[in-house]
């Protein structure tokens, strides 16, 4: 055994539930629990039927948990797998009148497919959290936490922010998956100083940062951060670009399912991507068959090449040149245009002399949604990684905290604030389109700290009902997703309504309580809470993140 | 979850072990939130349709003409088809049903045809085989027929359930089922029954008067059960310990020859029989017996053993099937060699002359039973396999050409 594979996979999905349906909305969220969270439970399962453990670790933020948690959300998701196995009908129907025998078969495929998620969701009762649960109870998987809405932390100053995101989140994560995480995902990769402080206290053992986060030491070992006893692994540069890159990335192959073409009445996809110079109208049908080809293919390249990355670590190989790597691989996968496309980030320094005695380790970390939802056939190239696993005996699989267990870090260092973003900083998120909304969100934390600072207040009675779903819709106002929504120009308009509707929430609420409650009042708070229903059972203390212990003065290195 | 259950026999209607194991099943699934629905035989007395214990109980009457008993595989074809015909109601009014759950052969035809029309996966309970209950002989062509049933009912099923590491072995090798598509689950008793307060002074008058020795076995009287070796061992245990009776409860085609080896070797005064036991009987009988006696040549599991070990009763089992997997020799009761009077004999006569060692055998069963044949855990060990067939059932249209196999040497 030459190292670790540590699969990670980050599944998070904004607060959507009665916040809109269609084209942005709860469908978000039913289309991937249909395309990722269903199928990978399924896969896990059969891992776990075999006995297999330590197989990959996941987070399952706070606001995704809630949601699935959610009995409204639980029928909602019913009926949409009965609209969708009506819909691939109706197509069905559609493709015997034009005589297309092959998107016939695909409709059927998606018939049955629905039909047997519906069953699969009802044998588990719906409870997907609890299905993820038991998976870790039975050591398949690990699961991470992460701040309660997702809240992207290096874009706040004030540790009530931070106390609230990141207790709300824990607490959370103990609620659902009944004992306290041992790692926590730090929202976009994005480290931000001091933070680790605050998790030690907390009781978290690791992060996972950004490759360039640790620059110049080497992905492949494991660091403490600063003078804390939090450990810090990070994401692996070669990993994340065999799979993440949109030119060259696997889930590009000619042969996989197209993602951006829709037949027109369902929404259903009936093609494959053909081409990366294709134009949309000239796509060919897909063929699932083919597909499954490419997957072994694919998977058996990803094996491969962490392999040579590992023996080159361990120092059993000599760092070979790019274009060697190619020539040695006698089966050079199909989906590669050029190899100049193909090259090492410049960020990464490779100093892993001066810790040969920790086995190495490899980080592969991605959006758990790239898989299924974006990509169709990944989970089955998940499963064709574990399957193929056997062949390549350099590479174990482990999970974070396993990894850890046996390869305690010893060596400190001061991570740097970066993020997994477009040029690796803060800037998909803070910039000049998402300015305004720090800069609201800002101004509705002051006030909120103003009434809870000034005023008396209890936890009984309508009037802490009223601070709790301010406190709540704040935390929603804080979550990563609409500030990467409006600057990556993805349902710009959506996020903008979303942002400013929780906005206007949480000023209405606000302004209740200041001009004394109307009569009326009550009644719009229960409106409210039935919209924006997130982490019913947590007190106002944590929700705000005045808890005693944050006005002790706890910040955060600056 | 929602599951529908089909089985020949339902309490009230109780014919052998099936139907109070199916009862328990079905209780416990819903005591843990499964929703259930039970497709079974009609009773004197019992209604077509009642919600008991959370359980859904549909009740069908045959379709004529009245075929004889004697007919076996005819009249069970016809019972399918009013099983069918009730289950096809069912699963149009309640659109969820995410499994069909089959016991024994009985219900093989009804469950295949449900899973291919409306593609719901299916899971076999095999609480018997046939190849099993004739020792290894599928002597005529009835014996065949449902050889082959039962062959087909696990080809159809995505997993199939059995009770013991015995019978697992069994099936994966005389219906070539791959063993990942078998489960083991032990079957469980009610402990709570067991508990109950019986007043036993009429039973030890009547069987078993002070100073005597009472042995005891209860099951259907057929010739796999074994009686005739406690039968044939009973003058070498007369001769060391003058006053024991033996008790047999239960009854059953093979009551008669049994009846008959007791006069020829002269054993009236000794061997009684009680036909049929109920529940307060069979509790009182484990109370009063010096030890209870499991002689089968053939058994799956073995329930007896579990109700005696319960009920605080050393228990001397034949070494085969599911019962060499409950009883540990030595430490949880005795074992001796399958259809062996000799060997039975003196196990016998260890226990009624060592009370020592009776005492130590029966704590320490009653110890290991603890929760491992609890009803709960069974049910919660179910639902995984549910789930598990529900995850991996891929539709495949019904084969049109199978042929059976069956083993070579159960036909010469």
């Amino acid at each position: 055994m030459t190292g670790y594979l540590c699969l990670h996979l980050h599944s998070h999905m904004p607060y959507v539930r009665k916040n809109g349906v269609f084209p942005v909305g709860e469908d978000w969220l039913y289309q991937v629990i249909s395309d990722t969270y269903l199928p990978l439970y399924d896969f896990l399962s059969r891992l776990s039927d075999r006995g297999v453990t330590n197989c990959l670790s996941l987070t399952l933020t706070p606001v995704l948990c809630e949601q699935l948690a959610d009995t409204y959300v639980k029928t909602r998701f019913l009926e949409y797998l009965e609209t969708m196995k009506a819909r691939s009908l109706s197509d069905r129907e559609d493709f015997i009148y034009f005589a297309d025998e092959k998107r016939k078969e695909i409709a059927e495929r998606y018939y049955h497919d629905f039909d047997w998620k519906r069953r699969l969701f009802q044998s588990i009762d719906g409870d997907l959290v609890g299905a993820y649960r038991e998976l870790e109870e039975k050591d398949v998987i690990e699961i991470l936490s992460s701040s309660a809405t997702h809240a992207f932390l290096q874009g706040f100053n004030n540790p009530e922010t931070l106390n609230s995101q990141i207790m709300t989140g824990l607490q959370a994560h103990r609620q659902h998956f009944g004992h306290h995480p041992h790692g926590f995902w730090l929202p976009e990769c994005a480290y931000r100083k001091g933070i680790e402080k605050i998790l030690q206290s907390e009781g978290i053992e690791y992060v996972i940062l950004d490759s360039t986060s640790i620059s110049p030491k080497s992905t492949h070992f494991a660091y403490l951060i600063g003078d804390s006893k939090v450990a810090a692994v990070a994401r692996n540069e070669l990993a994340h670009r065999l799979v993440w890159n949109e030119k060259s990335g696997y889930p590009s192959s000619d042969n996989y399912l197209d993602s951006t073409k829709y037949y027109h009445s369902s929404g259903l996809r009936y093609w494959r991507v053909t081409g990366q110079q294709v134009p949309i109208e000239e796509k060919d049908i897909y063929n699932p068959e083919i597909a499954l080809k490419d997957i072994d293919f694919h998977a058996s390249d990803f094996l491969a090449q962490l392999t040579i990355e590992m023996q080159r670590i361990s120092g059993i190989r000599e760092t070979p040149s790019i274009e060697e790597r190619w020539q040695n691989q006698s089966d050079s996968p199909p989906r590669r245009q050029s190899v100049e496309k193909y090259h090492f980030p410049p960020v990464v320094n490779d100093d892993y002399r001066g810790v040969p005695s920790k086995e190495p380790l490899v980080l592969a970390a991605y959006d758990t949604e790239l898989f299924g939802h974006g990509w169709r056939e990944g989970i089955l190239w998940i499963h064709s990684l574990f399957r193929l696993a056997e062949k390549y005996p350099e590479i174990r699989f482990a999970t974070p905290y396993h990894y850890l267990e046996v390869n305690q870090p010893s060596e400190a260092i001061q991570p740097i604030e970066t993020t997994w973003g477009t040029n690796r900083d803060s800037s998909t998120w803070i910039n000049e389109s998402t300015s305004w909304m720090w800069d609201e969100i800002n101004t509705a934390r002051k006030r909120l700290q103003g009434i809870l600072r000034f005023e008396k207040r209890s936890e009984e009675g309508v009037e802490s009902r009223f601070l709790k779903q301010a406190a709540r819709e704040l935390l929603l106002l804080e979550s990563s997703d609409w500030p990467y929504m409006v600057a990556k120009n993805r349902a710009k308009e959506y996020a903008t309504q979303r942002f400013r509707s929780h906005l206007q929430r949480f000023n209405l609420l606000i302004k209740s309580l200041e001009g004394g409650l109307a009569d009326n009042a009550a009644e719009k708070l229960g409106d409210i809470e039935e919209t924006d229903k997130i982490f019913m059972w947590a007190g106002l203390d944590l929700l705000s993140g005045e808890s005693p212990r944050s006005k002790g003065g706890l910040t955060c290195g600056y | 979850m929602r599951v529908l259950m089909l089985s020949w026999e339902y309490p009230p209607r109780i014919i052998g072990g099936l139907g109070r194991h199916v009862y328990h099943l079905s209780t416990s699934l819903a005591s843990l939130g499964v929703k259930v629905h039970v497709v079974t035989k009609d009773h004197p007395g019992a209604p077509m349709y009642e919600e008991s214990k959370g359980v859904h109980i549909y009740r069908v009457v045959n379709y004529p003409p009245d075929i004889p008993q004697e007919d076996w595989v005819p009249w069970v074809l016809q019972f399918n088809v009013a099983l069918l015909e009730r289950a096809v109601g069912l699963l149009n009014d309640i659109k969820n049903i995410s499994v069909i759950h089959a016991h024994d052969w009985l219900v093989a035809h009804a469950a295949a045809s449900l899973k291919h029309a409306y593609r719901i996966p299916v899971v076999a309970t095999i609480h018997a085989t046939e190849y099993g209950r004739h020792q290894g002989h599928l002597p005529g062509p009835m014996n065949r027929i449902i050889h082959q049933i039962e062959w087909w009912l696990t080809f159809e099923s995505s997993r199939s359930i059995c009770c013991s590491k015995y019978m697992h072995d069994q099936i994966t090798e005389i219906f070539e089922l791959p063993c990942d598509k078998v489960d083991i689950i032990p079957n469980g008793i009610d402990a709570e029954s067991f508990k109950k307060d019986i007043s036993i002074d009429l039973y030890r008058k009547k069987y078993a008067p002070p100073g005597s020795k009472l042995v005891f076995f209860v099951g259907r009287l057929v010739y796999e059960k074994g009686v005739q070796t406690v039968i044939e061992a009973m003058p070498l245990i007369l001769e060391k310990i003058e006053d024991v009776k033996f008790v047999v409860g239960g009854s059953g085609p093979h009551m008669n020859q049994l009846i008959s080896l007791v006069r020829e070797l002269g054993l009236e005064e000794s061997v009684t029989f009680t036909g049929h036991l109920d529940t307060d009987d069979l509790f009182a009988f484990y109370k009063i017996a010096d030890l209870t006696v499991v002689p089968s040549l053939y058994e799956p599991f073995g329930m007896v053993v579990l109700e005696s070990m319960a009920m605080g009763t050393p228990t001397i089992v034949a070494d085969t099937g599911g019962l060499s997997e409950i009883v540990v020799h030595e430490e949880t009761g005795l074992m001796f060699e399958p259809g062996n009077p000799k060997s039975l004999a003196a196990a016998i006569l260890r226990i009624l002359s060592d009370e020592k060692l009776a005492k130590r055998l029966s704590r320490d069963a009653m110890a290991y039973l603890g929760d491992k044949y609890n009803w709960n855990r069974i049910a919660t060990r179910t639902i995984e396999v549910y789930r598990r067939a529900i995850r991996e059932y891929e539709y495949q249209p019904r084969t049109l050409k199978l042929c059976p196999p069956i083993p070579d040497e159960a036909i010469s």
